[in-house]
């Protein structure tokens, strides 16, 4: 017989702290898709997707329910479309997006992952297709998601490219202006963007993935702050490192929930498992939030001095504890700090002590960026630029990954509010300052940093 | 041991206390015995015991229980000895995984049988069971092995019904689950060892 208390804490996981295994993205290599005509790739891709992962959701619901843990999502990552559709131009692009939309609804997948490119260094033809194809692609579509990759350490920022996003942000925040902005909620711009994230908006199937692969992001923000609420409860003398250690031997436990599920679930549908990303990724429910990880460990007020320090500890030792957990941990694995996902902090923004430099100051210590943050509709494409410039550099220079998913929300500004709905919660807009633009408008790359070159 | 031994299974009960195992053990060795399996659990001061050892064949039931209820008076252990058979009357299939049956709930009479009963009655087998309570509050946590998919797949889509039926909360949580979150071996090992998903 196992312990009582290991037996009553696992339950506990899942009965009342919403532990899940937040996406189970298979990985889909669509190179052989290509073909000269568009139409024969789009038959293609669908029949490939359809073959793949036709059977994802009707055995991943069966393995969630022979273990009996739940499974939120099951998604799609697919080969960045700009690899592959190179000679379509814009609307060959947007029909290519049309046909991932049908496909992933016909295999019950709520997002399909990969409208992307990768442009750190140059971009090609393809590349500037696909970027000025996202505000038609995205807004016309349910469930594609895209991403840009426009920096990284090895090859510095790609600050023409990142104008141009900027640029086709802004287009389609206008498209889709009906929901506030909602159609930039499925775009990621990336620093050192990974090739095997599965939580969207920005999984893809990266280079040097197998042909398909089951990867699986797991979540526990409520897990991780009933365990330091139990701890505080329980031991008064406590100090920074019990709270370190303690979250440590909760991400651990979170993380195995997750290998279980996608090493069972890969099993049966014969393919490889390839990375369990441990990610404290919020959502708006009361207790499935990181803002309320941060007030259980003495940040009354998140965005008060010390959050930073505070979800430092927080990211390292959900990290060390996810990777004594498993082998296989990749992704993002740490701290997203989505600002309308997240309660806590959507209402830490509302009342100012979350401005958008705190939050890109936090974003340089946990695992994402600048997540779900609404800024004025009004804001020109070059300080959008600049603020996902600054965003990048922090990814560039400390060699991590660095994201921004910004929302201008037409039509508002700072003080007024864009509401998304569901999961992705609601937000106040938030201002930037601009007064930046000549140095954006340069243009070029700002070199790879000196410790880039690291062989 | 030769060839002319045999199996027997030894419970014995008393109360608590320094000793016991050492008595009943030494009890085994000198009727010729070897003892391969023990377990033993302590409850509200009184001791119980279960093992299997081998020993002579000509041993008979009735002496080796004189000999452990004898020989040792003042730890006054009540025995009961069986000798050893190796039918099964219960064999869960091979793909069948098992599973932790948690119930929480305000503590009654009759709450067990009624929840063992359940259980018989859709051919699940207890391997360990656990209770606690505290004030008007119990408990359960019951080790379980249907015996065969087909009862687990029924368990699982019934148990809410019954738990809502009984007011009692009731949570089926998979052995590997439970091993996972608590052992640091290899998952794809467990996986691949567990064989209930192939």
């Amino acid at each position: 017989m196992m312990r009582i208390e290991d037996i009553l804490m696992t339950l506990r996981m899942f009965q009342d702290e919403n532990c899940d295994v937040r996406t189970v993205t298979l990985g889909i290599n669509l190179m052989d898709c290509a073909d000269s005509d568009l139409a024969t790739t789009c038959r293609k891709l669908q029949e490939k997707i359809r073959r793949l992962a036709g059977d994802l959701v009707q055995e991943g619901t069966l393995v969630a329910e022979e273990y009996g843990i739940p499974i939120v999502n099951f998604r799609l990552a697919i080969t960045p479309v700009a690899w592959w559709a190179a000679d379509y131009g814009v609307d060959g692009l947007v029909r290519v997006a049309r046909a991932l939309d049908q496909v992933a609804q016909e295999v019950g997948v709520d997002f399909v992952g990969g409208f992307s490119a990768r442009v750190e260094k140059g971009a090609t033809r393809a590349d500037n297709a696909l970027i000025a194809a996202i505000p038609e692609a995205l807004a016309s579509t349910e469930r594609v998601c895209g991403s840009v990759n426009v920096a990284s350490t090895r090859a510095g920022i790609n600050m023409d490219a990142l104008l141009a996003v900027s640029r086709s942000i802004l287009d389609l925040a206008r498209r889709t202006a009906d929901t506030d902005g909602f159609g930039c909620a499925k775009l990621v711009v990336f620093a050192n963007m990974p090739d095997d994230n599965p939580f969207m908006a920005g999984a893809v199937h990266g280079g040097g993935e197998p042909e398909c692969v089951i990867n699986v992001g797991v979540s526990g923000p409520g897990v991780v702050k009933r365990a330091v609420e139990r701890l505080r409860a329980g031991s008064p003398d406590l100090n920074l490192g019990d709270l370190a250690e303690e979250i440590k031997c909760t991400a651990y436990r979170v993380t195995r929930i997750g290998e279980l599920i996608g090493t069972a679930l890969a099993q049966r549908l014969r393919v490889p498992f390839g990375i369990v990303d441990l990610s404290l990724a919020p959502t708006p429910r009361i207790g499935d939030s990181v803002g309320e990880i941060l007030q259980m460990m003495g940040i009354g007020r998140v965005g008060a001095a010390g959050s930073t320090a505070a979800l430092a500890l927080l990211t390292d030792a959900v990290k060390k504890g996810g990777a004594f957990a498993s082998s296989s941990v990749g992704g993002l694995s740490g701290a997203f700090i989505p600002v309308s996902e997240d309660a806590v902090l959507a209402e830490a923004a509302a009342r100012g002590d979350l401005p958008v430099d705190k939050l890109e100051a936090m974003t340089s210590i946990c695992s994402v960026g600048l997540d779900m943050v609404c800024i004025p509709g009004d804001t020109s494409a070059e300080t959008l630029a600049g603020v996902m410039a600054d965003e990048c550099a922090i990814g560039v220079m400390n060699h991590k990954t660095t994201a921004c998913r910004l929302i201008p929300v037409p039509g508002k500004g700072p003080g007024e509010r864009a509401v998304f709905g569901g999961l992705f919660g609601e937000a106040p807009v938030q201002p930037v300052r601009s007064g930046g633009e000549d140095f954006i408008r340069f243009g070029g790359r700002i070199p790879a940093p000196i410790h880039g070159l690291r062989n | 041991m030769s060839d002319n031994s045999q199996d027997f299974i030894i419970a014995v009960m008393a109360k608590d206390r320094p000793g016991i195992i050492a008595a009943i053990t030494q009890t085994v060795f000198e009727l010729g015995g070897n003892v391969t399996e023990l377990s033993q659990t302590v409850m509200g001061g009184y001791f119980t015991l279960i093992l299997r050892a081998t020993l002579p064949a000509e041993r008979k039931e009735s002496v080796i229980k004189q000999h452990l209820e004898e020989d040792w008076p003042d730890l006054a252990l009540a025995a009961c000895v069986r000798r050893y058979s190796p039918e099964r009357l219960f064999e869960p299939e091979l793909d069948t995984a098992a599973y932790f049956l948690t119930i929480q709930g305000e503590d009654r009479p009759g709450l067990i049988a009624l929840i063992t009963r359940y259980l018989a009655e859709r051919q699940i087998n207890i391997e360990d069971l656990y209770t606690r309570t505290e004030g008007d509050a119990i408990t359960l946590i019951l080790q379980i092995h249907p015996q065969n998919r087909q009862s687990a797949e029924h368990l699982r889509a019934d148990l809410q019904n019954f738990g809502e039926r009984q007011g009692i909360a009731i949570h089926l949580l998979h052995r590997d689950i439970l091993r996972a979150t608590s052992e640091v071996g290899a998952i794809r090992r467990m996986v691949r060892q567990g064989g209930c998903l192939s």
